[in-house]
């Protein structure tokens, strides 16, 4: 299969979830496709090194991933985003994207720190093993479980206090959270 | 609320964004082709072990999705706008085609690794839509009632018919139930929370012509529009399913009524009411009235 057809299909079947991951990065959605795009530029310069029967999305997310962090380095963003929410405040999307719990969760993913939040979201959002994380990280696996129990520690604190700055609350709804885990 | 059930939302928040993105810009794959035309267009050879990529036809096929009709359309010729989202139909010849979709599959499919499943309460939660449990139908037998996320993988078909799998995902919560009769027929209820179809109702105005999301739902010009459900959007479509698409392309027909519905808090709900084994259209008008009214 020629290379340009080969990266088209890497481009149907994984823009998307590519789109979502640098998202949790930039946390902007035009960044985020500009990282992506770039993403896809370098994975067809070295697409020789991929090897043959290896599934081309870990290397892909590996990619991505590299590029969010250069991509922040560069601009200089690293200092504050790590705890800002997600810069939407202008977008249209907002309008129908109510404030619901699966955007409230999914925030307090992405105000977790980078080094929590990548094997939350490569765990829980995209099913990835321990194996394949730890292969993108460059970290051992056991290191992604401690990493994911530790994120998941912060997530429930994160969602607790979310819960009781709620108006309406009800009372003890943070208590079983930190039971059930 | 329990973590990994909060976990599961914001997956369903997550997958919303992923749907986006190509959305938002059609024309990605134009662009990042020609950045790389205006790169040289430089592949590495690089380490090309056991044979280059470029070298190998491949083509690649998803399976999963189970119970959900798959299709590959193509020439698009009639539209409808419903809630934000455009029913788009299509004069394609083979008409809807589905893997994997018969229920017995269900039950292979409930023993692979990594399939998780719900209570009705906790699908209820997850997925945040009225679902309907079980009912008594005359003469079948329910055989599974349960919120489940099945797996979806990717697999690449080689030259040589072999496939390798690519990439695996999971399915949004699908609250599934199953009946069986007498004679083998299988009839199967799936509900769920269509996300991509909520976002862009949620973002509907009047008179609008687009949204700034636009889901479009592929069905096949062999689908034909219920109107005796004035306050739901419903299509009945005769389709074909197969199991093993590398091999035998089709094993069987089915019929399937795919019902949408507006659901609280800004969400549609999907319901499909697949009947396998030659399930005749008065038995689906039956189980129609249970879930449909």
């Amino acid at each position: 299969m020629d290379p340009k057809e080969r990266l088209g299909q890497w481009v149907d079947l994984y823009y998307g979830r590519l789109f979502a991951i640098a998202y949790t990065y930039v946390r902007d959605r035009g960044a985020a496709e500009d990282r992506v795009q770039t993403a896809y530029v370098k994975a067809f310069a070295s697409m020789g090194s991929l090897r043959y029967g290896d599934s081309p999305f870990p290397w892909l997310v590996k990619i991505v991933i590299n590029e969010c962090l250069s991509f922040r380095r560069q601009a200089g963003r690293e200092y504050s985003r790590e705890h800002l929410p997600e810069q939407t405040s202008d977008s249209s999307e907002d309008v129908f994207f109510a404030r619901d719990r699966e955007k409230a969760v999914h925030d307090a993913v992405l105000s977790l720190p980078v080094k929590y939040r990548t094997p939350v979201v490569l765990f829980y959002f995209h099913d990835m093993s321990h194996g394949e994380i730890a292969d993108i990280l460059r970290i051992s696996a056991q290191a992604v479980k401690t990493r994911l129990h530790r994120g998941r520690q912060r997530l429930m604190k994160l969602l607790k206090e979310d819960d009781s700055d709620e108006p309406g609350c009800p009372a003890g709804a943070g208590k079983t959270l930190s039971q059930n885990h | 609320m329990n973590l990994d059930v909060q976990l599961e939302r914001a997956r369903l928040y997550h997958r919303t964004i992923e749907e986006t993105a190509l959305r938002r810009r059609p024309d990605a794959k134009l662009e990042i082709l020609a950045k790389i035309a205006a790169n040289g267009e430089t592949v590495q050879r690089g380490r090309q072990r056991g044979g280059a990529w470029r070298q190998k036809r491949l083509s690649i096929i998803i399976l999963g999705a189970i119970l959900l009709p798959l299709a590959g359309f193509t020439g698009y010729h009639l539209y409808e706008k419903w809630m934000g989202t455009h029913m788009v139909k299509t004069a394609q010849k083979e008409g809807t085609v589905s893997f994997w979709a018969d229920p017995e599959y269900v039950k292979y499919e409930l023993g692979q690794p990594g399939v998780k499943t719900y209570t009705f309460t906790e699908s209820r939660r997850m997925t945040g839509i009225p679902l309907q449990k079980a009912v008594r139908v005359a003469g079948w037998t329910q055989v599974l009632d349960e919120g489940i996320t099945f797996l979806q993988k990717g697999y690449l078909l080689h030259p040589d018919h072999k496939m390798t799998l690519d990439h695996m995902g999971r399915t949004p919560l699908l609250y599934v139930t199953v009946y069986r009769n007498a004679r083998g027929q299988r009839v199967s209820i799936t509900q769920q929370a269509q996300a991509m179809m909520s976002a862009a109702y949620r973002q509907e105005r009047p008179g609008a012509r687009t949204t700034e999301i636009q889901p479009s739902f592929q069905v096949g010009a062999n689908w034909v529009k219920m109107a005796q459900y004035p306050d739901l959007l419903v299509y009945w479509v005769s389709g074909r399913w197969s199991s093993l698409p590398g091999k035998t392309p089709f094993h069987g027909e089915y019929e399937n009524i795919v019902a949408f519905q507006k659901a609280p808090g800004h969400r549609i709900k999907e319901i499909c009411l697949d009947g396998y084994g030659g399930v005749s259209e008065a038995q689906m008008l039956t189980f129609a009235k249970a879930y449909l009214g």
